[in-house]
């Protein structure tokens, strides 16, 4: 049986900041009184995990205008964080995704709590921020979390795609391809077309980070058309994809990528380009 | 912008200034720049990103320490709402970059910049001086590494500490000896205490949301971090203070302190392997308190860094110096045969000669880890081991997310 804690009590021996209750520069503990007040948090298992994260008020962890429950949370979260401690990280990760996506806590304390999960979460609370990223005011710290686990958040993000638009779409096909997520290839290579801008670009950067050869028709077709900032991108992306097929031992897609890609810049001020398509070519 | 000034041209420019300037030739240097080719002109297109702080020093030291002759085409900053005309004074560095009468770049940003506007500026053909810390994380400083010899462009951070250190003949030999490899077994241990300006540059708790000035793009300004309330300490210089910015003093003035070290003890390509910090538990917005960094290379060389304005003093080894004394007989002699270093490039030399500058994006980077690595023993308040070739932190999952942090779209490496 847990134990009973008296979180109020723990916070009260944290130090103040300097000028208490107000924005103010602030000096922690010494380190072994600071894992004193951790392993009694711990100690009393989800129930005190649960009770100190509800204190939280705020994105920057305060609780009515007191930074000690987030400051305190967040110790917490780097200590299960350490090695040999899973099981304890698991019951910390899964108490505070339990708080998420209702109306309580305020959204603000939600953003910090799933900064925490950004910081210690895995595998077991990929499906919780999956059924987050719709949150208006949350789902782009949620999306953050996702991407820092990576373990199995493409599934997630590829769910959530189908009704998204605007900047929370942009946002989601940047974060498959910063995961390479190879199911999407065919949903990337349709964004190249777009026809906002941010999107075309995020969807080439992620088709050349997953370097497969049924990427590069679609992100060398990108670079032909693009101009200006454009242009300047989709040619960055044509070179990182080149780079990646050279490493992935798809020597011909790399020569074939550095050629249409010369072709696509035959202005003057473009030799630069070509001068770096030439040598990875020269490399091959 | 429009579309006509889009085009505005370098031939334009120089067309429209003819009055006012005598001589100039109309080339660029990724035109001409190449390795093996013409050196550039000698006017070039500059442009100022980030106008605040440091930023009028960093651009006039193109023209002084860097002896180049630019002219200043373009400003950037957020601040600038409702004031800018798009042909001269931006607040996107997008448009300015896009411009292809521009051939350098200052930056002057806050550090969560400095990497992707670097990085876009080689892509467009620029070449960079960028002001310290390089980076806000460590993949961040791999990006500009591989930008810079991707494109072959000319980078060089904003501290030139290294460049006096190869003046002294202490600090040649010193370097000798390191990067001869025949230190097998190295004893030396430095303990830096300057003035890391911890608690000056550390940052606010309890802070409450406040209105975003009119004045001021805060989504622009906070780019790839994540979104956060608004709040006047997080802006202009004591922006420092905040994890979503940059790394402190430690992370703001490491690279100054450290600069000149990574070049004299020959550690611009590599990293440090074990890192122990001494430090309360990190706030996770705010950058706090610390005592002391204990950095130890895969060769035994050991860097500590002491801030004398908390906890305990580092009791745990003393400085050692190390000599050619470290040296068999046979060892100083082959030492003796080596060729001394090579002297260090400024950044107006090398963009003329088109080859890498003393402080160039790898040199830097390794530089700049050094304190990322530090911040996030700190902020994880438990040793940590570091592959320098992987550049990654092995064992610990959780800092090893610290070192590639998520972006917010549509920012990305």
């Amino acid at each position: 049986m847990k134990k009973q804690i008296n979180i109020a009590a723990l916070l009260g021996k944290l130090p103040d900041a300097d000028r208490p209750g107000t924005a103010s520069k602030f000096t922690g503990p010494a380190p072994a009184e600071a894992e004193k007040l951790v392993a009694s948090v711990l100690s009393g298992g989800r129930e005190a995990i649960l009770e100190l994260a509800e204190m939280i008020r705020d994105a920057n962890g305060s609780g009515e205008k007191n930074f000690k429950p987030g400051y305190l949370l967040h110790a917490v979260a780097l200590r299960v964080g350490d090695k040999g401690r899973d099981k304890e990280r698991q019951v910390f990760t899964t108490a505070i995704a339990s708080l998420l996506g209702g109306a309580n806590p305020p959204p603000g304390a939600q953003e910090f709590l799933l900064r925490e999960l950004q910081c210690a979460g895995g595998a077991e609370v990929v499906k919780t921020l999956g059924g987050l990223l719709e949150k208006p005011g949350i789902w782009e710290h949620a999306l953050s979390a996702l991407v820092a686990i990576e373990t199995g958040a493409g599934g997630p993000l590829r769910k959530a795609l189908a009704g998204a638009k605007g900047r929370r779409r942009l946002a989601l096909l940047q974060a498959l391809g910063s995961l390479r997520d190879k199911a999407s290839t065919a949903t990337l290579a349709a964004a190249t077309e777009d026809k906002d801008e941010n999107t075309r670009l995020a969807a080439s950067w992620g088709l050349a980070r997953i370097a497969t050869p049924d990427c590069v028709q679609p992100v060398i077709k990108a670079a032909e058309k693009a101009k200006s900032w454009e242009k300047i991108q989709a040619n960055k992306a044509a070179l990182l994809l080149a780079e990646n097929l050279r490493s992935s031992g798809n020597k011909d897609k790399a020569r074939e990528t550095c050629n249409l890609l010369i072709n696509a810049n035959q202005e003057e001020d473009d030799r630069y380009v070509r001068d770096v398509a030439e040598r990875i070519i020269a490399e091959l | 912008m429009s579309d006509v000034d889009r085009k505005t041209t370098r031939r334009r420019f120089l067309k429209t200034s003819a009055a006012t300037l005598a001589t100039v030739t109309i080339v660029k240097p990724h035109v001409l720049g190449g390795p093996g080719r013409v050196p550039p002109s000698e006017t070039l297109g500059g442009a100022l990103i980030g106008v605040g702080g440091r930023g009028p020093g960093t651009y006039n030291d193109l023209t002084g320490k860097h002896k180049l002759n630019v002219i200043k085409l373009a400003e950037c900053d957020v601040k600038w709402v409702g004031r800018a005309d798009n042909k001269k004074r931006y607040t996107d560095f997008r448009r300015v970059l896009e411009r292809k009468d521009i051939d350098v770049v200052a930056i002057a940003t806050p550090p969560h910049w400095h990497a992707l506007i670097s990085i876009a500026a080689m892509e467009a053909g620029k070449d960079v001086v960028s002001e310290k810390p390089m980076t806000r994380f460590i993949a961040e400083g791999r990006a500009v590494a591989d930008a810079e010899k991707r494109y072959g462009r000319v980078y060089q951070v904003g501290t030139y500490g290294r460049f006096s250190r190869q003046g002294d003949a202490r600090a040649r030999t010193r370097r000798k000896l390191m990067k001869s490899g025949l230190l097998k077994d190295c004893k030396g241990v430095l303990i830096m205490h300057r003035g890391y300006k911890v608690k000056q540059w550390s940052g606010l708790v309890n802070t409450p949301p406040q209105q975003v000035p009119d004045w001021l793009d805060w989504d622009m300004y906070q780019g790839p971090s994540a979104m956060k309330p608004f709040h006047r300490h997080r802006f202009g210089g004591s922006h420092r203070g905040y994890w979503d910015y940059d790394g402190g003093g430690l992370g703001d003035m490491g690279q100054h302190f450290l600069d000149p070290v990574t070049w004299e003890y020959g550690l611009d390509h590599t990293s440090p392997t074990e890192i122990t910090p001494h430090a309360p538990p990190a706030h996770p917005e705010a950058v706090g308190m610390w005592g002391w960094v204990e950095l130890k290379y895969a060769n035994g060389f050991t860097i500590v860094l002491e801030s004398r304005e908390w906890g305990k003093p580092y009791d745990r080894k003393q400085n050692r110096d190390i000599s050619v004394n470290d040296l068999t007989p046979g060892d100083r002699k082959k030492l003796a045969e080596m060729p001394d270093p090579e002297r260090l490039l400024g950044f107006g030399d090398a963009v003329k000669a088109r080859k890498p500058a003393g402080g160039n994006a790898e040199a830097a980077h390794r530089t700049v880890t050094i304190m990322h690595l530090a911040n996030i023993a700190i902020r994880m308040g438990r040793k940590i081991h570091f592959d320098p070739v992987t550049e990654q932190i092995t064992g610990d999952d959780e800092a090893n997310r610290l070192v590639n942090q998520p972006m917010r779209a549509p920012w990305h490496l």
